[in-house]
């Protein structure tokens, strides 16, 4: 029956051209603003983390002296001291330890056709890429010792790779990064881009991909320079890199990665044990707390979901409900000129659910072609705001959520829409319209 | 076949209380061929209406085949009408979008039958009335009375117990009217029974059997043994 179905809607929809277009439009425009903001919003919600919820943490070290507290987030610092980063690296309690940090880097490749640039990249320590499940397509992470060492390599992003070396593999090749040579050690597929970037959310959190990767400690001990945010809470007379480094000043992000709770219990009690020294010798002279916050809670600490996103999404809900009244009432108008032949077909066998049965499948069907067109004003809304904001380019694009809403959309837009009208006319008294006038 | 025992039927709306049909009391043998008749407001149509499935009624018992048909539910009444009652309409009730297959199909679909079995019985139905040729044809491309012969068509396709008609020739001229009659007393001599009602008393002589309605009751009956025999007070056969 429900091809039949099917076919009388077809008909019925032929039957009644311009207001069928104008049911579908109004199905169209509600379904295609809510797939635009369900599709940012799934992305800017999501937490790419999600599967190590319970195996990794940001580490929150509370240094802060002033009384006032540290003033965003959590109102604890949300980086750390280098003197603090480097005690927990060289500590290697944790199962695995990544300190990271945002830079530019000038790069040149001598005797390439391409001129010099400058490039996001990312600072980390070598459990970054196992950690955040960065996929490298050549190569490998740099060893323990280059880690441990600072030592000039790279791995770069394949984008990067493929624009100094198109036809031939990047590793093992040397670029110069701020005037150093750098031996390039692996290639990361430049598919990949988290969103959002868990691991620094400051600031940016859906910041395209970084271009290049190198170790941690060439930042810190061999000068190159940094981009990342930096905060002090008291007067400290700064004037080389070293002071930076024996500073108060916060600005290296910390993740641990544990393998059993046991781990996650002796890093812990290194951290209790290593504050309290650091107490006793004049640093963490508020408080001496320490918060291990897995992905999701980082997610809210930054609010990376705000509440103008929320108010948004509901309120592109809101639109779509208006629309949804709107086609009820042009549904209520059609149906009620359906009401003779309703009557014969109830004459000729057709139970009530029947005639329900048989108008909702309109209204599916009127929902299912104004989900498909409000896909497509979909995709051109999420064009327009990559055109429009430069850091939703990689987020505002079709995703799977994207379809398995358009789908859901449309079958909760034609069920919502056709119950009242298949309702009505399914308790067509039959006899009413059987008579010749 | 069809029997009503002191059937009753009111429409009430906030001021008035409308009793349609009062101990109404019929019964229609396997075969016969019966006339209703009656003035306007009379309580006929509330008759062919009941008689039919489409309306419920309040007090009384109404025997299809032996079994009582007063409470059923909506699906029931349904299937009922699906299966055992076929209805001739005076203004035919074609759907206007279906083209004739189409239009004979409606009752089968809802009997869940196969394509083939379905398409058998349409074609058939067709020609038994002479249209199968414009099976293709959409309702407005033909005549009122070919209309009236899909609509006869529709009803022969589902083989029900009995054929309801109402007024069927009553949008037709003559010619039209003569040849549907003909059809009509063609089909009861195959064997069908036919309850029809009219206004128009030719037709109604025509039938085996004619009753009158009057006030929701029937209040008159007449036999004919043929076309145009006179009327005879004989309706205690059948009023109880």
């Amino acid at each position: 029956m429900l091809g039949y179905y099917i076919r009388l809607s077809w008909l019925s929809l032929k039957k009644t051209p311009v207001l069928s277009t104008l049911m579908v439009l109004a199905v169209a425009v509600g379904i295609g603003s809510c797939l635009t903001i369900l599709t940012l919003y799934g992305a800017v919600s999501s937490n790419p983390m999600a599967h190590k919820n319970e195996s990794i943490a940001a580490i929150q070290l509370n240094t802060w002296g002033d009384e006032g507290g540290y003033y965003e987030n959590n109102n604890i610092p949300v980086s750390l001291t280098y003197l603090d980063a480097k005690a927990l690296y060289d500590a290697d309690v944790a199962d695995q330890l990544v300190l990271t940090i945002l830079a530019g880097m000038a790069v040149n490749v001598p005797g390439a056709d391409q001129d010099a640039s400058v490039e996001e990249s990312r600072v980390v320590t070598r459990d970054f890429f196992d950690m955040f499940d960065v996929p490298l397509i050549e190569g490998a992470t740099w060893s323990e010792r280059a880690d441990q060492y600072g030592e000039p390599v790279a791995i770069l992003n394949e984008a990067l790779a493929k624009k100094y070396w198109p036809d031939s593999e990047a590793v093992g090749k040397s670029m110069e990064l701020e005037g150093v040579a750098h031996t390039v050690v692996g290639v990361v597929d430049e598919g990949w881009n988290m969103t959002p970037s868990v691991y620094d959310l400051y600031g940016e959190p859906f910041r395209d991909a970084p271009q290049i990767y190198i170790p941690f400690f060439q930042v810190a001990e061999k000068q190159l320079p940094f981009w990342g945010n930096m905060s002090g809470w008291k007067v400290e007379d700064i004037r080389s890199h070293q002071d930076l480094l024996d500073s108060e000043l916060v600005w290296i992000y910390a993740w641990a990665g544990f393998s059993s709770e046991q781990n996650r219990g002796e890093f812990e009690q290194f951290l209790r044990g290593f504050i309290d020294q650091q107490h006793e010798q004049g640093r963490y002279p508020l408080s001496q707390d320490f918060y291990l916050q897995t992905p999701e809670q980082w997610l809210d600490i930054f609010e990376v979901v705000s509440e103008d996103d929320k108010l948004l999404l509901l309120m592109s809900f809101a639109f779509l409900s208006v629309c949804l009244l709107n086609s009820v009432v042009l549904l209520l108008a059609k149906f009620s000129r359906h009401a003779p032949e309703a009557g014969v077909r109830r004459a000729l066998g057709a139970s009530k659910s029947s005639i329900f049965i048989q108008h909702l499948s309109e209204s599916l069907m009127i929902a299912l072609l104004g989900a498909a067109l409000g896909l497509v004003l979909s995709l051109l809304g999420l064009a327009g705001v990559r055109q429009l904001y430069d850091n939703y380019t990689g987020i505002a694009s079709v995703s799977t959520l994207t379809y398995v809403a358009a789908i859901a959309l449309a079958l909760l837009a034609g069920v919502l829409s056709g119950l009242l009208p298949s309702f009505k006319i399914s308790r067509t008294a039959p006899a009413l319209y059987l008579k010749a006038d | 076949m069809l029997e009503m025992k002191s059937v009753k039927k009111v429409y009430r709306s906030s001021l008035v209380e409308t009793h349609a049909l009062r101990d109404f009391n019929l019964s229609v043998d396997q075969g016969e061929f019966v006339a209703v008749t009656g003035p306007s407001g009379s309580g006929k149509t509330t008759f062919l209406n009941i008689a039919g499935l489409l309306e419920t009624f309040e007090g009384g018992q109404y025997l299809l085949d032996g079994s009582d048909v007063s409470k059923l539910s909506d699906r029931e009444r349904s299937q009922i009408r699906n299966e055992k009652i076929g209805f001739i309409f005076q203004g035919f009730n074609l759907i206007s979008d279906l083209n004739l297959f189409d239009n004979v199909d409606v009752p089968l679909r809802y009997r869940g039958m196969k394509a083939s079995e379905r398409k058998d019985r349409i074609m058939s139905s067709l020609e038994r009335v002479g249209l199968a040729a414009r099976a293709k044809h959409y309702p407005a491309q033909l005549s009122g009375g070919q209309q009236q012969r899909v609509a006869i068509a529709r009803a022969l396709a589902g083989e029900p117990r009995f054929l309801l008609a109402d007024e069927p020739t009553g949008n037709l001229d003559t010619l039209m009217a003569r040849q549907v009659m003909e059809m009509l007393e063609e089909i009861n001599g195959e064997g069908m029974t036919i309850v029809m009602v009219t206004h128009d008393p030719d037709l109604a002589r025509r039938a085996e059997r004619n009753i009158q309605i009057v006030d929701g009751q029937v209040t008159d009956f007449k036999l004919y043994q043929g076309i145009a025999q006179p009327a005879q007070e004989s309706a205690s056969e059948t009023i109880s």
